[in-house]
């Protein structure tokens, strides 16, 4: 499972590391060439002292986008970072491996219906009907500014 | 860490803010967005937030995918990391970390110009993402039908740290996170 978890990472030019601080405050570094051990799924971070980061619960996220913030992909690995003496480490405890872009597409398109209309129900809300002309004012705005 | 500093328009006290901090903050297409779960595990998000005039930020999500909004309304500590310098044009990438606390505004938004910030931040995203026309196109409207029903989620910076590379492992610059005012 973390070797899978290891050959994804290495698509990715860094990884961010998250951990919750001694505040309750989210903390999050980025490990720019991460040695993340594809048998065990550990991950040694080097935390700055200057944060109060406490063992627990921990997340790694790699994203990357192009130039035009486009071809966007994400992978996710929840886990919980430890003290083994000095040195820090985030122990991998769930991961599900990236599927291609096409079933993501799918399966988001599905799930944000479905959730939304969760959201809305909970609330008594009715569906509210997007204003399209706003986004299209928007994009003459982009068009105005570009010339 | 070496910082080149700016004076910010209207700022009468003269407080400095740095160049480099500013320029990463603005130009940065994304950060990583984190949230608190109800089982206490932060959840990390690429997002594109505007910093506004006041010093906080502003960072939307669809009601399709609520999951942000649902943990600020339980848990209102934060972080955002601008450390992904792609597509920004920064000469000299180094990181961000924000530590706030969030607020979500009541109701959905599902006119983009009913907000002034809102609007503010999807001219900023439609600009940055041309491909991204496809969510209003027969497409995305069809299959994303709520992806323009907006939240929207206001952070407010507590404490404000910046490195001089991406690469967390050195000791960051603490900053004053009142000095964003004034800069957005």
């Amino acid at each position: 499972m973390w070797g899978e978890a290891a050959k994804a990472m290495a698509e990715f030019s860094g990884a961010v590391v998250t951990a919750i601080d001694a505040d309750g405050y989210p903390v999050s570094v980025r490990v720019a060439a991460p040695r993340y051990d594809a048998q065990t799924g550990r991950l040694p971070v080097v935390w700055p002292s200057d944060f109060a980061v406490t063992a627990g619960p921990a997340n790694v996220l790699c994203h990357y986008h192009d130039e035009g913030l486009w071809s966007i992909r994400a992978l996710q690995i929840k886990g919980r970072l430890e003290r083994c003496s000095e040195d820090w480490t985030f122990i991998s405890t769930d991961f599900k491996p990236p599927s291609g872009a096409l079933m993501t597409l799918w399966r988001l398109a599905k799930s944000s219906r479905t959730t939304g209309l969760r959201y809305l129900h909970t609330r008594g809300l009715k569906s509210p009907a997007v204003n399209w002309e706003s986004l299209r004012e928007l994009r003459r705005r982009i068009t105005a500014d570009q010339r | 860490l070496e910082l080149t500093y700016r004076r910010s328009p209207g700022n009468e006290r003269g407080a400095l803010v740095p160049a480099t901090v500013e320029d990463m903050i603005v130009n940065y297409r994304t950060c990583e967005f984190t949230t608190v779960f109800r089982d206490g595990s932060p959840q990390t998000w690429p997002v594109t937030p505007l910093l506004l005039h006041d010093g906080r930020f502003l960072v939307c999500t669809s009601i399709g995918l609520p999951q942000k909004a649902l943990n600020v309304r339980r848990n209102t500590k934060v972080s955002m990391l601008f450390s992904e310098p792609t597509g920004s044009g920064v000469s000299k990438p180094g990181a961000v970390l924000v530590q706030g606390d969030a607020s979500v505004a009541d109701g959905v938004f599902a006119d983009v110009l009913a907000d002034r910030d809102l609007a503010a931040l999807t001219q900023t995203v439609l600009d940055r993402q041309p491909r991204g026309a496809m969510m209003s196109s027969w497409f995305g409207r069809r299959f994303f039908p709520f992806y323009y029903v907006r939240l929207l989620i206001h952070v407010t910076p507590r404490r404000l740290f910046s490195w001089s590379t991406p690469d967390g492992s050195s000791a960051p610059c603490e900053l004053d996170p009142s000095e964003l005012n004034h800069v957005g």
